[in-house]
């Protein structure tokens, strides 16, 4: 479990204009699971998750991790030790590929980390397999790939490092749709199979509502609620007095329930309505 | 109608090795509402980038407003037309949004007397009237892209190039961009070319090209175009949800019509449960 208690943020706190990132959060996010921190720009999406690997240190409060507990004013020893355990992927993450070639940038993070030069390479080569980069990447520099396998390589990256837990920031953005789906498809796999607990900060609702197990919904710094995803969506009011984007089969829903059509609460699927319809209507 | 871009043939390199655009042809008619669609890699920007003139033809042609393009009369081609790029940050040059929108004008010596009508005009077609003496920082990314395009509306450009101008906005900036896009599309004067991934977005337009791996892979309206489920995920597109639905629906034997929006859709599945 991770868990944030009221744990506050405060960007530039000695200057005029100083700003309340995040607002005595109290959060679990669930090991093993797919969560979603959602919320419009500026709700404290980035900041939450920032704190997630140490890279930012609670103003107040604290956050306990991995076993590990950050608390505001306490000098926290074993950091890099964290940063082990939890990967984080930042947004428009290929622009921060360095090296000569894939294959050595992909194995910079687990030898930063003290994993022999061999073993290193070792696991840069397993996680750009998952990543879908094949042995004709390794040699090839980061900056003569596409943006898509730029940011496939940068993934890699934080895979190589093995940690336990996955935190994504806008992992698809300005991916097309076929990159979006194999990325996200990717992140299932790690979680289904590898069992890594992922943390998704993303706009793309759809994505939510077909992958996340988890939702919380951030505004103005402070978490208005954590819920299952599909039972979140299916809270009309709150959506709507929040002015969240719905997955377009909710909107289909709720355009139907309004002509008095019921579609029942444990249809997700087009698939599934389609069915439903056959046998029902 | 008359044709506002004609591209014939074109093909070209960045590396002299592996050719983005493998011969494409296409025309946009003047006054339409014209997209490109196409995967990550597809050329679709390149074309987009050719015929904005920001990269040079290397074997084919473009004629634009039927003159061919050539490095002679590009700068006078350009008069004409107007982009918005991908990002909003790269686009704001100025410190406030006024200044932003009177960069291009004071480029064009617009009489300084004038100037502030104008302004005036198109942030107020853009809904940013009164953010005109706000800073960048102020601003979130889709209304950064709305000033872009009031500067760029201020110029009063024939051809409007969108190069995927909402893929990094949060939803609610793609759908203020988006909403502005159809708004001007009602202008008949003002023709406009969108190069997306979006499919939604598409579904609007007039006429669709899709580009795949550098060459044309169709052109056509958008029905044309989504009636084509299976090619369509072939080279790494979708097909829009209205048309999703129909497929789930002829799936377990369920004939739906073609629908652009999820309202017709509804009445239609309703209209269906009443019978």
């Amino acid at each position: 479990m991770v868990t944030f208690k009221e744990l506050s943020y405060v960007y530039a706190p000695d200057m005029p204009y100083k700003t309340t990132a995040l607002d005595r959060v109290d959060l679990d996010i669930t090991e093993g699971k797919i969560t979603a921190i959602i919320g419009k720009t500026g709700s404290g999406k980035s900041t939450l998750v920032q704190h997630l690997n140490a890279l930012l240190l609670p103003t107040s409060g604290t956050l306990e991790i991995e076993g590990y507990t950050i608390k505001a004013g306490e000098k926290t020893s074993k950091l890099k030790e964290l940063r082990r355990k939890v990967g984080l992927v930042f947004q428009f993450s290929e622009y921060q590929l360095f090296e000569e070639t894939i294959i050595k940038d992909v194995a910079f993070g687990p030898k930063n980390f003290g994993v022999s030069e061999e073993e290193a390479l070792e696991r840069a080569k397993k996680a750009l397999e998952l990543v879908g980069l094949d042995p004709s990447y390794y040699q090839r520099s980061p900056l003569d790939i596409s943006g898509g396998q730029k940011r496939r390589a940068a993934i890699a990256g934080i895979l190589a490092i093995e940690p336990e837990i996955i935190v994504l920031d806008e992992p698809t953005a300005g991916l097309d749709p076929k990159g979006a789906k194999e990325m996200i498809g990717l992140f299932a796999m790690l979680n289904k199979k590898m069992h890594k607990t992922i943390i998704i900060v993303t706009h793309d609702n759809e994505i939510v509502y077909d992958f996340a197990d988890d939702v919380t919904l951030l505004d103005g710094g402070k978490v208005v609620c954590k819920m299952k995803a599909h039972d979140f969506f299916a809270e009309r009011e709150l959506l709507e007095s929040h002015d969240i984007y719905r997955p377009r089969i909710v909107y289909l829903k709720e355009l139907l329930k309004d002509k008095g059509i019921m579609i029942p609460d444990d249809i997700h699927t087009l698939a599934d309505l389609a069915a439903f319809w056959r046998d029902h209507e | 109608m008359k044709k506002i871009v004609e591209v014939k043939d074109v093909i070209f390199s960045y590396d002299n090795e592996h050719d983005a655009l493998k011969g494409v042809s296409f025309d946009v008619e003047e006054g339409s509402y014209t997209v490109i669609l196409g995967h990550n890699g597809s050329g679709k920007s390149t074309i987009a980038k050719l015929i904005a003139g920001l990269l040079a033809i290397k074997s084919g042609s473009i004629a634009v407003d039927g003159k061919l393009m050539s490095l002679e009369n590009i700068a006078e081609i350009r008069k004409m037309m107007g982009i918005v790029f991908q990002n909003p940050d790269n686009q704001f040059i100025a410190s406030t949004v006024r200044e932003d929108i009177a960069f291009g004008l004071e480029n064009y010596e617009v009489d300084p007397l004038k100037m502030d009508a104008i302004i005036e005009k198109y942030a107020g077609l853009v809904n940013m009237k009164e953010y005109l003496d706000k800073e960048p920082s102020n601003l979130s990314g889709g209304q950064k892209q709305r000033v872009a395009i009031a500067g760029i509306l201020a110029m009063r450009p024939r051809l409007l190039i969108f190069d995927e101008a909402t893929s990094m906005l949060d939803p609610t900036g793609k759908e203020e961009i988006k909403k502005i896009i159809y708004d001007l599309h009602t202008d008949d004067t003002l023709t406009i070319l969108s190069i997306t991934h979006d499919i939604e977005e598409a579904l609007k337009a007039d006429k669709i090209i899709v580009l795949n791996e550098g060459r044309v892979y169709k052109i056509g309206s958008p029905k044309e175009i989504f009636s084509d489920a299976k090619g369509l995920r072939d080279i790494g597109l979708d097909i829009p949800f209205t048309y999703k639905v129909k497929e789930a629906f002829a799936d377990v034997g369920i004939r739906l019509q073609e629908h652009n929006k999820v309202e017709d859709l509804v009445e239609e599945l309703w209209s269906l449960s009443k019978n």
